[in-house]
């Protein structure tokens, strides 16, 4: 397979109106399209969820329409929940038909969507020999707005009893639908009106639209406080978006439009987000990244010192932000748990140990920080808590992490996000993964139900296919000598990273400058740039040359790291396969190694081993040396390709 | 900007809104004979060429667009003011 067309490079982040979290879609979208028409199988439905789940143009969304309804038709979508909702409105609905069925097939729903005829409200919904009734809907959403209960003009006298006698027909609507259907009726709150007659005062004049609207709304909540029907909040929808951007007179006169099409995405997953909690199927546990998720930098690198979390500067504070929303959550009952790659002591040290952290060891129901690929972790989560991988929701900064759980566990809901955290919060909470139609004190206490606090748990394995995933990151990784241009992030690289460095030796700019020069030194730097751009320099590497007692040449390498935030991508064997084919060329026999422990790299102990090399000494401070053999090395084939810039 | 400048901007937005790679914009294409050009597809046309060309249609422009050739005489009016 070929594809970052699997995702498009993460440029831009859109506002929330065009669904940003979802990630963009592949360029073969119209081809994946045609292929489940072309051969329908009892597996479409997973496919048409698959193509559901990114942010699709209007375009695009009627063309995937057309295929689930096409297969429908053909009884192919066994694997999505048949839905049927009978739609009322004042307004023209029709266009907005192709978005509710693609929105719901996002949240595994294969939805038929009833309509009446335009302008009728009352009469289908009293006549139960109407097309609303037949064949009996699952649901039925009222999609009224301000127009139908005549709140868009001013109302000198008795506004109270208007307010009254709409939110009355509001119940007769209800009570006659309960009578023929089982399921709920969907009310939406009215979005209030951006013009105003008299200003900050039409909220003290109770006949103005604003009031009249605002009286609705108070009223609705109040006659469903009860109930089992839902409220779709269409006021607050509007809040977001902006009344200005909501409602368009252009498009209301044009087609009768409710809003502004642009919107529509948004309020089609609004809409299905809450047909999916009323059927049980919203997200349970929110799974966090830790380094530059919940804190800036990266603990195992940087140290407890070193991160950036808490008062005191911006980026900080942001951070806090996106831990006291989890711990919101938690509160409303949602389970929080850890899956980072790190060394465990290193990930649960700020849990411990840092007074800033709004997290503790005690709110995080399994935490997972190890070195496996996080589709493993996934996976033993949602095993431990006994729920469905479509219950996680995966946060983490990183897009290629991201990429490959979607890859590996497309059940999982793993958000887009922005450049900043500061804005992690609102996108999380616009996604709508932990959508609500009640709340009882039982949900308040589930996330602390879970007794195993804090746990780890073993791996049952790793997740296959990982290196055609690997191949579809269109991995580019070049590399050449030290040079004037890359001095002060080599330098910066020798000196910051802790984790994935065999022997931690620092030196300063101007040593690096003489190894740029030295005719006995042998120095890499490596750049890795991939389908979501360039991850500039991750790893470089010091070799100085030494005569051993046959006149054998030798490469004794000094210095070998690579930054954490590409490790598990083969790139130590690319970085291998490069120090083997220029010691051929320099007529060197060997290379040795030797592994340094310190309190961080821990991640490497096992790194010459793992490459083929023989051990040849361990002393008693755990310092190992090991020596690979030119002659006998061979070359390996890496999902990666590889560029000398010289 | 000219008729045949605006008619080339218009083919493909044309093919992405009516699916039809085919389809090449010319000034008598219109709703009638279309079978494809509902009121969804002229809804999304409006909007596609709207963001195509950077406008904004008013209420007065979009009353009567039920063919191509006055979309490209307003698009004209737009461009040659």
């Amino acid at each position: 397979m070929t594809t970052c067309g699997m995702e498009g490079s993460a440029s831009s982040f859109g506002t929330i109106g065009t669904l940003p979290w979802l990630p963009e879609a592949p360029s073969d979208f119209k081809e994946c399209c045609n292929a489940l028409l072309a051969k329908p199988t009892p597996e479409s439905g997973a496919e048409v969820r698959r193509l559901a789940g990114y942010r699709l143009s209007s375009v695009r969304i009627v063309r995937l329409a057309r295929v689930i309804s096409a297969l429908k038709d053909v009884d192919a979508l066994a694997l999505l929940e048949p839905l049927r909702l009978s739609l009322v409105s004042n307004a023209s609905t029709q266009f907005l038909i192709p978005f509710l069925v693609v929105a719901a097939a996002r949240y595994g729903f294969a939805l038929d969507v009833v309509e009446v005829p335009f302008g009728q409200v009352m009469q289908p919904i009293l006549d139960e020999n109407s097309s609303l009734y037949a064949p009996s809907p699952d649901v039925v959403l009222l999609a009224l707005d301000y127009r139908f209960f005549g709140f868009g003009s001013l109302v000198l006298h008795n506004a109270e009893e208007l307010v009254v006698a709409a939110l009355n027909q509001v119940l007769v609507m209800r009570e006659k639908i309960a009578k023929i259907i089982s399921g709920p009726v969907i009310v939406q709150t009215l979005a209030p009106m951006p013009e105003r007659l008299f200003g900050s005062f039409d909220l003290r004049f109770s006949g103005s639209p604003a009031h009249l609207i605002e009286a609705f709304n108070c009223g609705l909540i109040q006659q469903l406080a009860k109930s089992s029907d839902l409220i779709l909040d269409v006021a607050g929808m509007s809040g977001i978006m902006g009344g200005e951007q909501w409602h368009n007179p252009v498009q209301w006169h044009m087609a009768k439009l409710p809003f502004d099409y642009s919107c529509t995405p948004l309020y089609a997953d609004y809409l299905c987000r809450l047909l999916a909690a009323m059927r049980g199927r919203s997200c349970k546990c929110l799974v966090l990244d830790l380094d530059n998720t919940v804190w800036g930098g990266v603990i195992g690198d940087d140290g407890l010192q070193g991160i950036r979390l808490g008062p005191g500067t911006a980026d900080g504070e942001a951070y806090l932000e996106i831990q006291r929303m989890a711990l919101e959550l938690r509160k409303r009952g949602i389970v929080l748990c850890v899956s980072s790659k790190n060394e465990e002591s290193n990930a649960r040290l700020p849990f411990r140990e840092h007074g800033d952290m709004l997290l503790r060891e005690e709110h995080i129901a399994v935490f997972q920080a190890n070195w496996s690929d996080k589709s493993s972790n996934l996976e033993a989560i949602a095993k431990t808590l006994d729920i469905g991988l479509d219950a996680l929701v995966f946060l983490d900064d990183n897009p290629a992490e991201r990429a490959l759980v979607r890859r590996v566990l497309p059940q999982v809901w793993v958000p887009e996000l922005p450049n900043d955290p500061a804005l992690y919060p609102r996108v999380l909470a616009a996604a709508g993964y932990f959508e609500a139609v009640s709340f009882s004190e039982e949900d308040a206490f589930r996330a602390e139900q879970y007794q195993a606090n804090f746990q780890r748990v073993a791996l049952s394995r790793q997740s296959p296919d990982l290196d055609s995933y690997l191949l579809s990151l269109q991995m580019v990784a070049s590399y050449g000598p030290f040079d004037l241009k890359g001095r002060s992030r080599i330098t910066q690289l020798i000196n910051k990273t802790n984790q994935f460095n065999l022997t931690t030796r620092r030196y300063t700019e101007a040593e690096v400058a003489t190894f740029e020069v030295a005719s006995d030194v042998f120095t890499l730097q490596v750049r890795l740039k991939d389908c979501f751009g360039d991850n500039g320099m991750i790893s470089v590497v010091i070799c100085r040359e030494s005569c051993k007692q046959d006149d054998r040449l030798a490469w004794d390498i000094d210095v070998w790291l690579m930054s954490c935030r590409v490790f598990g991508r083969r790139l130590d064997e690319v970085v291998l396969n490069v120090l083997i084919e220029s010691a051929r060329k320099a007529g060197v026999a060997e290379l040795l190694g030797v592994y340094r422990p310190s309190k961080r790299n821990a991640l490497v102990r096992d790194h010459f081993q793992g490459l083929g090399f023989e051990k040849i000494n361990e002393d008693a401070h755990g310092v190992t040396s090991w020596r690979l053999d030119i002659k006998k090395a061979s070359i390996r084939d890496v999902p990666i390709q590889v560029t000398d810039v010289n | 900007m000219n008729i045949e400048t605006i008619l080339n901007k218009l083919t493909p937005i044309l093919q992405e809104v009516f699916d039809d790679d085919t389809l090449i914009a010319r000034m008598d294409l219109n709703s009638a004979d279309m079978d494809d050009w509902d009121s969804q597809t002229h809804i999304q046309l409006i909007i596609a060429i709207e963001s195509g060309f950077g406008v904004r249609f008013t209420t007065e422009e979009i009353t009567d667009l039920e063919n191509l050739q006055k979309f490209v005489e307003v698009l004209q009016s737009r461009f040659n003011a």
